[in-house]
Order: structure tokens, then C-alpha cells, then sequence
């Protein structure tokens, strides 16, 4: 009934004779906010590099709505509608907080050609360059107001503290403006108060932008209450698929990752 | 004066590109022979051959970019490429007849005046800082920071690549065309790798990331040996030891990721705070 906004048809991916993935099958449905969990090395990064591009799958097909994206180059992707965050966050550390959204913003919103750049923008004229420029200004800060940070805007992107670093490269990946958005452990090193908080802004990002997540967590409360579907990987394989309730049941996750300390309640 | 022309060139693709290119005498050449010809040889006037040498070393920039660039190579591989591409293009120009070989081309007109050039570097440096707070310089400033991220931010890497080095080698020819202007001589001996290596030390002492720095670093390496003439033979060794003190003393050179403007435009974003503020 409910659309789907990607597929995942048997994904593998080895590197010279380490299976990293393989016999990858899921969905992820449309404005639902979707779950990978799993232990260290178990591929879930993998997964992502493999839907945005950064390498090519060695099995199996990507498809995004109905598009086959397999082995499309990452910025066709991304133009597509797919945005990622990093795990180890990845910003463009000496331009400004709000630079970093601008060149975001930038793939939907070109306004100036480079002939324009180079001769028209005049000192003291407030020429097309300059209005283009302002106008790319006021869209980023509007990104950077949603994940609360636009306070932050002329700070270079370095100088953030971690977890703002975090937000931030959040805004930018909504600034592309994606139908699917990937967070690769938006949580990691926050305490339980943060990641909490943090789940109730990935909520609000989800209604107010209708989109669809797709993320990586290891922080389990954090993952329970914010997906609706969750996917467990275990060996570059699939271990489990459910509804948080039927993971938390399942026997076979709570052996190999969870651990037998659920078993309590 | 006319080194920072070409300078600017490569800060536009070393600082804010994140490539290193040792190769940049190579478009210099191009740009010094193609005016030297057209001057000399067809006659024509100085300003349509100095455009037409900043195109011919546009073109010279697509055949070495487009192949190495395409195939992504990583920065250290793609900085050997440009060396391997800068010592061939100056055997080509030793070897065919139209530059008249080894002997070079002689007796040039002075057309290299001190308003000239003057006027010439200011055009340059106008036309580079526009691009570089442009969209595009944003672009390529994304990819020297981080070209995966940059990727992922739906920036085509070859392409904004490809774009700084044809801007970058444009900019090296025109000042490969002055210099020829200038010597009023010139020989493919002139254009050797260390010519590239002096305008990447000019960009790197300079600040990467910078436009300022490298313009004035190197007016400054250009007349560092002139005014130490009178210590004679010292003078290179003295040369050496003031790169190797800003190296130490400044590792991100003398105005790394800052320009002279930068002051002006640090005013003007408090001023817009205050105005935000009180509305």
C-alpha cells in the first residue's frame, strides 16, 4: 500500500577476499524512518557507500523509487535525491558554518554562470552575483535554524563543538534537498539525555521535510523509539528485519548482538 | 611583478583547489611561445597575442587535465603527472620547428611596461578573487577540504578540478606571455621544473588558501634576489634560508587562509549581526 522510496535488491560488496556484504534485500518505505543496527564491521557503512556511490556494488542492484541508481557516480545520486552524513563527520573545515550549507543549497539553486562571476561581480555594485549570493545566504540559514545552530553561522566549521559539528552536517545534507536521507550514527559519543534530544530532532527533520531516514545507531533507546522498521546486520549479512518489537523478541538478534541481558524483562 | 600573474594562476589550484602541480611552467611556456610567435612571427598586436597565449595554455591544461583528472588520480599521483607533463612540453618546444628549437626565439619587442603589467596583475587578481568567492570557488575549496564530503554534496569532482586548472593555466599563460615580452628572449631552458617548483614555493610560502599571500610572496621572491645581487653568490643561499625561516616560523604561510580583505569583510558581518539584532 504505503510507496516505496528505495530497494535494495541482493547488495554484496567484497574487498579482494573480505566479504563486506552480500544477499542484501530490503525496502525502505517511503517517509518512514528506517533503522540499520549491528555490530562493529558488520557492513552497515558498507551498505551506505554502496547507495551513495562511493564504490560500486560487486552484486545486486540500488534502486531509488523505481530508478535503478546502481553505479551512478555520487553527485548523479545525490542530484537523484539521496543525502548521507558521515560516521566520522566529514565538514569543509575552513569555511564557515554557513558556507559549509551554501554549497549544499548550491546543487538546486544555481543562479549565476562563471562568466558572470568572474567579470560581473563588481566592487560595490550590488550586481546579480551579489544578489544570487545573499539569496543562497538567507536558504542556508533557514536549514541552520532548523537543526539549531544558525547562531553559529560565521564560526569556521572546525572550531564547533563535536556535537554541533554533528548538527551541522546534518543541515547540510538537508540542504540538498534529498527524498532519502542517510545518517550514519548521528549519535555516536552523546550521552543518553543527547541522543534523546537528538532523536526528536531527527523526528521533526522527518515531518517537516516529508522524507524518508535511513540510519546507523548503536544507541538502542535511541533506535527503539525513533524506527518504524529495522534491519539487523550481522557478517556483512541480514540477521533480522522487523518492527522494533519483533527485533527485540527475536532470538537470534538477542543472541549474536544484543546479548542475553535482554532476555530480563 | 609578472610572476605573480602566473603565481595567482596556481594559488587558484593549489590553495583553493587542494592540488599541487609542478607543472606550471609548462602553460607558462605555451603562453610565453604562442605570444612570442604571434607577435614576431604573424605580427599581430600585443594584447590579442597575450589572449590568444592565456587560450593556448587553457587548451595545453585540457590535455593533461582531462585524462589524469578524469581518472581521479589522488593529489601526490596527479602532482607527478604534471611533472612528467612539464618536462615534456619542454623537450616538445626544443624539438619542433616552429619555436625555433633549442635556440629559442630572440629579439622580442618590449611590450612588458611597468603600467602594463601593473594593470594586467590587477585584472588578474580582480577576476581570480571573483572566482574564488564564487559558487565555483566555494566548490573547489569543498573538494581541497574534503572530496568525498564534497561528492556527497552533489559536487562533480572532475569538473571543478578541471575548471581550476584551466582558470589556473589561462592565468599562467598570460604571465608566461608578459615574461617573454619582458626578457624579450625566450628558450625552452627557461621553462624547466625549477620554474614550477619557484611558483609552487610562492603559493605554499604564501598561504595556501590565499590570494594576497602568494601575490606578494612572489614580488617578494622575485626581488629578494635582485636587492641581495650585492652579496653575489650567497645571495641563492640566502634565498633558500628566508623560504626555510617562513616555512618554520609560519607554517601556514605568511597569510595562510587570510586575505588583506578579510578585515573589511569581518567589519561588515558585525554590522549585518547589529542590524539583525535590533530588528
Amino acid at each position: 500500500m504505503s510507496e516505496v522510496a528505495a530497494r535494495i535488491e541482493n547488495l554484496g560488496k567484497t574487498f579482494g577476499g573480505i566479504i563486506a556484504a552480500e544477499e542484501l534485500d530490503f525496502q525502505v518505505k517511503a517517509k518512514d524512518i528506517m533503522g540499520i543496527i549491528g555490530p562493529n564491521g558488520a557492513g552497515k557503512t558498507t551498505v551506505f557507500n554502496l547507495m551513495t556511490g562511493v564504490y560500486p556494488p560487486s552484486t545486486g542492484k540500488v534502486y531509488l523509487g523505481d530508478e535503478d541508481i546502481t553505479n551512478l557516480a555520487p553527485d548523479v545520486i545525490v542530484r537523484k535525491g539521496i543525502a548521507r552524513t558521515f560516521q566520522n563527520i566529514r565538514l569543509f573545515n575552513k569555511l564557515t558554518v554557513l558556507e559549509n550549507v551554501i554549497t549544499a543549497v548550491d546543487l538546486h539553486h544555481r543562479m549565476y554562470t562563471i562568466g558572470e562571476a568572474l567579470v560581473l561581480n563588481l566592487p560595490f555594485i550590488r550586481g546579480k552575483v551579489k544578489r544570487s549570493e545573499k539569496e543562497l545566504r538567507d536558504r542556508a540559514l533557514f536549514y541552520l535554524e532548523k537543526v539549531g545552530i544558525a547562531h553559529y553561522h560565521d564560526h569556521q566549521a572546525d572550531s564547533l563543538p563535536y556535537g554541533l559539528q554533528r548538527k551541522l552536517e546534518m543541515a547540510r545534507a538537508l540542504a540538498l534537498e534529498p527524498k532519502l536521507l542517510l545518517l550514519d550514527e548521528p549519535a555516536a559519543g552523546m550521552n543518553p539525555e543527547e541522543s534523546m534530544e537528538l532523536a526528536r530532532l531527527i523526528q521533526t527533520i522527518q515531518a517537516d521535510f516529508a522524507i524518508t531516514i535511513l540510519l546507523i545507531e548503536h544507541h538502542m533507546d535511541l533506535v527503539m523509539y525513533l524506527c518504524h522498521h529495522i534491519l539487523v546486520m550481522h557478517f556483512g549479512r541480514e540477521l533480522a528485519q522487523g518492527s522494533p518489537d519483533e527485533i527485540q523478541r527475536d532470538p537470534a538478534v538477542r543472541k549474536a548482538y544484543l546479548g542475553e541481558s535482554w532476555n530480563n524483562d | 611583478m609578472i610572476q605573480a600573474i602566473s603565481v595567482t594562476g596556481l594559488a587558484l589550484f593549489t590553495g583553493f583547489t587542494g592540488m599541487m602541480s609542478l607543472g606550471h611552467a609548462a602553460f607558462i611556456a605555451v603562453g610565453a611561445y604562442t605570444a612570442a610567435i604571434c607577435t614576431k612571427t604573424y605580427g599581430l598586436p600585443f594584447i590579442p597575442s597575450v589572449l590568444l597565449a592565456a587560450c593556448m595554455a587553457g587548451l595545453a591544461s585540457l590535455i593533461i587535465g582531462i585524462p589524469t583528472l578524469r581518472a581521479k588520480l589522488r593529489s601526490d599521483y596527479f602532482t607527478i603527472a604534471t611533472l612528467g607533463f612539464g618536462e615534456a612540453m619542454r623537450v616538445t618546444l626544443e624539438n619542433i620547428p616552429i619555436t625555433n628549437g633549442a635556440r629559442g626565439i630572440a629579439n622580442l619587442t618590449k611590450y612588458s611596461t611597468l603600467p602594463v603589467v601593473f594593470i594586467a596583475l590587477v585584472i588578474v587578481v580582480f577576476l581570480a578573487k571573483n572566482f574564488v568567492f564564487s559558487r565555483y570557488g566555494r566548490m573547489a575549496i569543498a573538494i581541497r577540504e574534503d572530496y568525498v564530503a564534497a561528492e556527497m554534496a552533489g559536487i562533480n569532482l572532475f569538473n571543478v578540478r578541471l575548471r581550476s586548472l584551466f582558470i589556473s593555466a589561462v592565468f599562467a599563460g598570460a604571465g608566461g606571455a608578459f615574461h617573454a615580452h619582458y626578457i624579450c628572449f625566450i628558450q625552452p631552458n627557461m621553462f624547466t621544473n625549477v620554474q614550477s617548483t619557484m611558483l609552487t614555493a610562492a603559493v605554499v610560502a604564501g598561504g595556501i588558501g590565499s590570494l594576497t599571500g602568494p601575490v606578494i610572496a612572489a614580488i617578494l621572491f622575485a626581488s629578494i634576489p635582485e636587492i641581495l645581487r650585492a652579496a653575489e653568490m650567497w645571495r641563492l643561499v640566502v634565498y633558500g634560508g628566508v623560504l626555510v625561516a617562513i616555512m618554520v616560523l609560519r607554517p601556514q604561510g605568511i597569510f595562510g587562509y587570510k586575505e588583506f580583505s578579510h578585515l573589511f569583510r569581518k567589519r561588515k558581518a558585525e554590522s549585518t549581526e547589529e542590524r539583525e539584532a535590533s530588528a
